[in-house]
């Protein structure tokens, strides 16, 4: 067969656009016929359609790692069904060893043949509320290995030849809590593909095979030129990312990933050497997680404007990661938190090296973007409605803020942004179908992550058991509780930390007769107050209230440089409290909200000047080595740098107080000044924050006091350990 | 002149009018009532529509050599279509409005769902993930919202009664702060409205200058976000709609109208100026809705039981389904970013048009819109600053378009700016001009039918077995190219095809609306029967009111019912007729009987599970006043006359190059005449284009098939 024909640029452009309408249609008709509010409500699902060999041509706009995990996938069927893939087979499988993210995410893949050739493969996978194992919902807490959680399920033909195998979808239905809801979801993957694969065939009806089989190619390679020209006109250089991942479901600890992104010529290598050993508990993520982790975050960076091609991408990018870490485990062990742990905590990696990457770049700098909803803090509830019918759900409405751009702050209640069509559902939809009433579900103030630019608050809620008298199953699983996960980029700071409390034996009951609703905790008087470990169980019985609150956006650039009636704005409407706006930006206002500009510039230059009084610089490094002349600027670095030539080569210049800092192709942090802050005095969450492991690190200009760079890393760790260096060519640029 | 339009002239016949403005053009059609139809056009006045609606009224009489006021005289129904709402909400020109919320909810509306970032938006725009915003600004800011402590269940049981002096207070501070109108919006008042209704009442009082939505009567169905928006958008353009359409009635009235007003809404009924001025958000988007009922009408008219309608015009390309003489309803329209609850006839729209403009990608390909060049600066042909090439300049370029016959009968094209765009774009992508206007020809050709597709699979319906009908400005140029292109042999041009929304608005009648969240599992018997049918008798009541409160009587209306069903743990609705009475054991087991292969026939083969049973979630209400139509079936036939005028060269892929096209007149085709492809029909207002092995036969009212091979 000829697979180098080449498609005219008009056929080209006419059936491209057809495929990724096509791939849009199947995820669409899955979500329509799906009967799970996570898919149908939320969009936590998504579709792809591939190469004959298993390479992703187009990812879908819901959960973007499902996807992007297929690739995985599929090729790993294509190995292990070798010779045994025939016309009309779709496989099922859950397993992460095989392309699955973790258990609940059940993929149907299947092969599109045409005259007996297979001539691509299609793929819908779907977040299942519940497979089996320990918990209601599947989240594993307290899993310690693969043995300890849900079935796994490699592979297997749930559709052979055409025929639906009701034999192995009773094997599949039976270990689930939810089968009726599973059962339609599956009808739901195999059907539209079914539609999917008939409106292919159309197109090789018309076109001819050749063309489709060129056009195939011929999309991965459009993407990856363009990818390839896009970095290619970024600066090199070496860029660093440090991430922590909180309780793996047995082990209250802080695990440490790591990324080092190296940027040369036409190519990315993601090298995530030095992440630590795999967990003995169920936040692990295989390899399929890896993949995904990266994928779902380069495809908004890198393909914002092109169709988001796994196969493409990969062949752009390196990646390189030791087996048996966190992020790429090895079996058997635990998995099933994998996705929004391992995985998420993967991603986190990547937007952080990026944002620095980008920040260097004129043309890209608006893609920079902080980390937003860095980790996910949801719950399971699972019970009998007073019906007795049995009912479990997991609360997807646990979002945080976004990460503050270079031009805007970051989107208020955002959610995921790797999961950009993800919704929530209405509180009536949730109550008309759940025993739990909600006191409130609003935006939290004084959780984003201050900056020029903040991130977006949190959204925050109260439930309480309602309409059933009996107790109700709550399995948690949350990161970033005990360290804020959303740092901000180019001096901006990190986001609050999330968390849960469970209030017992309220007098909620007394509140609500008298006539008054809660608007936060501490209205009410409790018997006492839990706050959930980041992965843990709870029951709640009637009268008990869950409240609920996420994480919000890191921001962009040094608070002091805030607009101050975008402070005074905030403060106005509720996200940001007047002592926070004193605290964080050092904006005052007086008793009718009113900048007082005098006072402002006052406690700004204060604040510089303490930084410069505070600071600690690298050892040995001493102001003298960073005078020189400079002359024209080559590049932005972040919000208050520049690249400039500098007398033997290119230097860092603060762009407030024209300082040179040094030369460029040294590391930025070794340059500057270090201020470390505690954790709660960045957000009133953080307080509830007992024994924090973590410290916020702040970098600043020796020269002005302008904040550049800021992290939140293990107090014990090293703070002058790699952050980035450009590398220069010879010729100086 | 004919016998009609003398008719017209001396004044002995009556005459129905549609008006319906778009963004470019205020469309009119009169059609008299033996059949004698005349169509007029005129600039849309954004700043006051009122007046682009009177010009294109003088425009007609002038033509007609009549005042105005002859017109009106004789005029038996009005008819309009109207932006203004919609404008209202997408340019933020609305009233400054507040929101009263239950304490604790208040924040629905700006928290949108999360997924607010993204509704509406195209691929394009979703994928661009950095750069993505909630609505901004938003339709309420965040100071205008206030919380009402009070709650309901589920049931609408009383969790927390209603501290109304502290809702008194809220509306008082709001009314400080100089609020227009105000919409409230309770959690679950769709259940029991009592808490939105002692509000109400007590701010209608207290505040009568305020214009007040209730949630419970905009939008009484399950789902806080898209109620309170409903409600918001209701508050948020009624005095603006209201006085626009009551100052166009009076405005008509003066110069001689003696009936009302009739005004077009979203459902695809029409409602009085009275109405309206409840419920301006069922005016929003009702445009495309005419080219829907016209559709509906046609299908009657040419026995073709499914069509999709088509509209392309200068920027969007809007797609429509008539099945077996189904419209269908929109489960959750949007208007720039906000999802809300109306019902809806369904359209769907993409950027797409004459206006789109061709451009080449970082990768290097050639790509064809979404942005559009709109009217200013026009495509290049229109020589009227545009210099980016759109796909009106490859029509030019491919001579489907000249200069001899002004588009819409008034812009003159200029082939040599035309040609010189394409060759720009031709040269960094090393194409021959004419290579170049063919492939913008082919892209945009296969993105609109990739929306028909998309349209109709996704409901699991087979493009091939619908006809296509095709009209706006640029429809008739692609409609066999389309119909080719989705498989289907039937392409259908109405005689006046720019101006089709606006008749398709005198083929409905006056239909006011009431419908209300249930919750029934099926079997529906017993007490849950008596139940149901006392709740639909509620609704009833609750229709006839409103006609009569809008001065309409409720004498002459005939009560329609319907119910929305759907499976167990499935969220998509179908909406499915009941018989008007109330409902006996076997009218309630017939409904569930029926729904499965219904639901299988509008999602798909295998989408039905009937294993989760079946829900009834909404039951409706309709009230219709039929409109004494004009016989637009009347055509006469038309001797022959000699049609053929010319011939050019004109371009067509198939041919692989130029071939030589005949030119026919549109207003000199006879009935049944059949012209074979290549040719070219040149109309007043359009251009009908024929490929090689496609032909086209008039029929007698002056439509034109197409059929192609």
């Amino acid at each position: 067969m000829d697979t180098r024909k080449q498609l005219d640029l008009v056929t080209f452009e006419v059936l491209r656009h057809r495929l990724w309408e096509i791939n849009d249609e199947m995820g669409v008709m899955a979500g329509r016929i799906s009967g799970s509010p996570a898919v149908y409500e939320s969009g936590d699902f998504n579709s792809a359609l591939l190469t004959a060999d298993g390479r992703g041509l187009f990812t879908g706009v819901y959960v973007i790692r499902q996807s992007a995990a297929l690739d995985v996938m599929v090729q790993s069927v294509i190995r292990s069904f070798d010779g045994d893939i025939e016309d009309g087979d779709m496989f099922l499988t859950n397993d992460p060893w095989y392309g699955a993210l973790h258990a609940m995410d059940y993929a149907v893949v299947a092969p599109v043949f045409w005259e007996g050739q297979c001539v691509a493969w299609s793929g819908v996978v779907m977040h299942e509320m519940d497979v089996g194992g320990p918990r209601p919902g599947s989240w594993s807490v307290g899993a310690r290995n693969v043995y300890e959680e849900c079935p796994l399920m490699p592979p297997v033909k749930i559709v052979s030849g055409g025929r639906f195998r009701k034999d192995v979808e009773g094997v599949y239905l039976r270990n689930s809590r939810t089968a009726q809801i599973n059962a339609l979801n599956l009808r739901a993957k195999i059907s539209s593909q079914a539609t999917t694969h008939e409106r292919l065939r159309e197109i090789i009806r018309e076109y001819g095979l050749s063309t489709f089989l060129a056009l195939q190619e011929q999309i991965i390679d459009y993407v990856s030129r363009s990818v390839r020209k896009r970095v290619s006109r970024l600066p090199d250089g070496v860029f660093h990312a440090t991430c922590l991942l909180e309780h793996d479901g047995v082990n209250d600890h802080l695990y440490e990933l790591k990324l080092e992104l190296t940027k040369s010529g036409e190519r990315l290598k993601f090298d995530f050497t030095g992440t630590d050993k795999q967990a003995g508990g169920a936040v692990n993520c295989a390899y399929s997680g890896l993949i995904g982790g990266v994928t779902q975050v380069l495809f908004p960076l890198l393909c914002f404007d092109l169709p988001w091609s796994q196969g493409a991408l990969l062949g752009c990018i390196d990646i390189v990661s030791e087996d048996g870490t966190i992020n790429n485990c090895t079996f058997p062990a635990a998995t099933s938190m994998a996705t929004v742990n391992a995985s998420q905590a993967t991603g986190n990696l990547v937007w952080e090296a990026m944002a620095k990457l980008y920040g260097c770049s004129e043309e890209l700098k608006d893609e920079v973007i902080a980390l937003g909803y860095g980790g996910v803090n949801m719950a399971v509830l699972a019970g009998r409605q007073a019906s007795g019918a049995p009912f479990v759900n997991m609360f997807t409405d646990s979002v945080g803020g976004g990460g503050a751009r270079t031009f805007a702050d970051g989107i208020d209640t955002c959610g995921n942004l790797i999961a950009p069509s993800y919704g929530i559902p209405n509180v009536e939809r949730i109550e008309s179908l759940f025993p739990v009433l909600y006191l409130y579900r609003k935006e939290k103030p004084d959780t984003a992550g201050a900056g020029k630019y903040r991130g977006g608050v949190s959204l925050e809620y109260m439930i309480t058991p309602y309409g059933t008298p009996h107790d109700i199953d709550a399995i948690f699983f949350s990161s970033g509780c005990s360290h804020p996960e959303n740092k901000g980029v180019w001096g901006g700071l990190p986001g609050s930390v999330q968390r849960n409390l469970l209030l017992r034996r309220t007098n909620l009951k007394q509140m609500l007769r008298k006539g008054a609703i809660p608007g936060c905790a501490e209205d009410l008087k409790s018997r006492r107050v839990e706050i959930p470990l980041g992965k843990d169980t709870a029951k709640l019985k009637p009268g008990d209230i869950w409240v609920n609150y996420c994480s919000g956006g890191g921001g962009y650039g040094d608070p002091l440089l805030r607009d101050p009636s975008k402070v005074q704005r905030d403060v106005k409407i509720g996200l940001c409290s007047a002592p926070m706006a004193e605290a964080l930006y050092g904006v005052c206002l007086d008793e009718t909200l009113a900048v007082d500009a005098e006072k402002t510039s006052r406690s700004r230059e204060a604040r510089r000047k303490e930084r410069l009084k505070a600071g600690k610089r690298f050892a040995g490094r001493a102001d003298s080595e960073d005078r020189q002349g400079v002359g024209e600027k080559l590049l932005p670095c972040g919000e208050m740098l520049g690249i400039y030539r500098g007398d033997r080569a290119p230097v860092y210049r603060c762009e407030c107080c024209s300082k040179v800092l040094g030369a460029a192709d040294e590391d930025l942090r070794r340059l500057l000044l270090l201020v470390e802050q505690p954790i709660a005095e960045l957000a009133p969450v953080n307080a509830l924050v007992a024994e924090p492991e973590v410290v916020v690190r702040q970098y600043c200009c020796p020269g002005c006091g302008t904040l550049l760079s800021a992290d939140a890393p293990l107090s014990t760790y090293d703070p002058w350990m790699p952050d980035m260096k450009l590398v220069f060519s010879e010729s100086g640029a | 002149m004919s016998s009609e339009q003398e008719a017209i002239v001396v004044g002995n016949e009556s005459l129905h009018i549609a008006v319906d403005i778009g963004g470019t053009f205020t469309d009119c059609v009169l059609q008299g009532e033996r059949g004698f139809r005349f169509v007029s056009k005129a600039l849309t006045t954004k700043a006051d529509p009122s007046i682009g609606v009177m010009d294109c009224l003088a425009s007609a009489a002038s033509r007609l050599g009549v005042p105005v006021s002859r017109l009106l005289e004789r005029t038996v129904s009005f008819v309009h279509g109207t932006t203004v709402g919609t404008n209202a909400l997408t340019e933020r020109r609305g009233v400054r409005t507040g929101l009263l919320m239950t304490k604790g909810h208040e924040q629905a509306i700006t928290i949108g769902r999360v997924r607010q970032k993204v509704t509406g938006l195209s691929e394009r725009e979703k994928i661009h993930v950095t750069h993505l915003a909630k609505a901004t600004p938003p339709i309420v800011a965040p100071e205008f919202i206030k919380p009402v402590t009070e709650r309901l269940d589920k049931n609408g049981k009383i969790v927390v009664p209603l501290d109304l002096a502290s809702a008194e207070r809220a509306v008082d501070e709001l009314v400080e702060r100089e609020i227009q109108a105000l919409a409230i919006c309770l959690l679950w008042s769709f259940v029991n409205p009592a808490h939105e209704h002692q509000i109400g009442a007590l701010v209608r009082k207290k505040h009568p200058q305020l214009f007040v939505s209730l949630s419970s009567e905009i939008a009484p169905r399950l789902g806080e976000y898209e109620r309170c928006v409903s409600t918001v958008f209701n508050s948020y353009i009624g005095p603006i709609v209201g006085s626009y359409v009551a100052t166009l009635d009076r405005r008509l009235k003066e110069q001689g109208m003696k009936c009302d007003l009739l005004v077009m809404q979203s459902n695809g009924g029409l409602t009085t100026v009275s109405a309206v001025a409840g419920r301006p958000l069922l005016t929003v988007d009702s445009g495309p809705a005419g080219g829907v009922l016209g559709a509906r009408f046609l299908s009657e008219l040419i026995d073709q039981k499914q069509m999709i309608c088509a509209d392309v015009g200068g920027t969007t390309f809007d797609v429509g389904i008539v099945a077996k003489d189904r419209t269908e309803t929109d489960p959750a329209p949007v208007i720039d970013r906000y999802s809300y609850l109306v019902p809806k006839i369904f359209v769907k729209s993409i950027g797409a048009g004459g206006g789109s403009i061709a451009w080449i990608d970082d990768g290097g390909s050639l790509r064809v819109g979404p942005q559009s060049a709109g009217a200013n600066p026009g495509p290049a042909a229109y020589g009227t600053g545009g210099t980016d090439a759109t796909v009106t300049d490859a029509h030019v370029a491919l001579g489907y378009l000249t200069p001899e016959f002004p588009l819409g009968g008034t812009v003159q094209v200029r082939k040599d700016l035309s040609e010189e765009a394409l060759s720009r774009l031709g040269k960094r992508l090393a194409m021959e001009t004419i290579e170049v206007a063919a492939g913008i020809l082919s892209i945009s050709n296969a993105q609109m039918a990739d929306l028909i597709r998309k349209v109709t699979v996704e409901r699991g319906l087979d493009p091939r077995k619908f006809a296509l009908l095709v009209y706006g400005g640029a429809g008739p140029v692609f409609a066999a190219f389309l119909a080719k292109e989705i498989g289907t042999t039937l392409a259908y041009i109405p005689s006046e095809s720019g101006v089709f929304s606006a008749l398709g608005m005198l083929t409905t009648d006056i239909k006011l609306q009431e419908e209300s969240s249930v919750s029934y599992r099926l079997p529906i018997e017993g007490s849950d029967l008596e139940e149901l049918n006392r709740q639909f008798n509620a609704l009833d009541e609750k229709v006839r009111k409103r006609f009569q409160l809008a001065g309409l009587g409720s004498g002459r209306v005939e009560l329609v019912r319907s119910v929305d069903m759907r499976f167990g743990m499935q969220v998509h609705e179908l909406e499915v007729g009941a018989p008007a009475r109330d409902l006996s054991l076997e009218d309630a087991r017939r409904l569930g009987e029926d729904f499965p292969s219904l639901y299988e026939a509008t999602y798909g083969k295998n989408s039905a599970y009937t294993a989760a049973g079946i829900d009834l979630v909404t039951l409706r209400s309709s009230g219709i006043i039929p409109m004494t139509r004009p016989d637009l079936r009347a055509g006469e036939a038309r001797a022959s006359r000699a049609s053929l005028i010319g011939e050019r060269m004109a371009y067509f892929p198939s041919a692989g190059g130029f071939v030589a096209t005949a030119v026919h007149s549109g207003e000199h085709l006879a009935t049944d005449q059949r012209i074979e492809g290549p040719a070219i029909i040149q109309r007043f207002a359009d251009t009908v284009v024929i490929p090689p092995h496609a032909h086209a036969v008039v029929d007698r009212f002056g439509g034109i098939a197409l059929t192609v091979e």
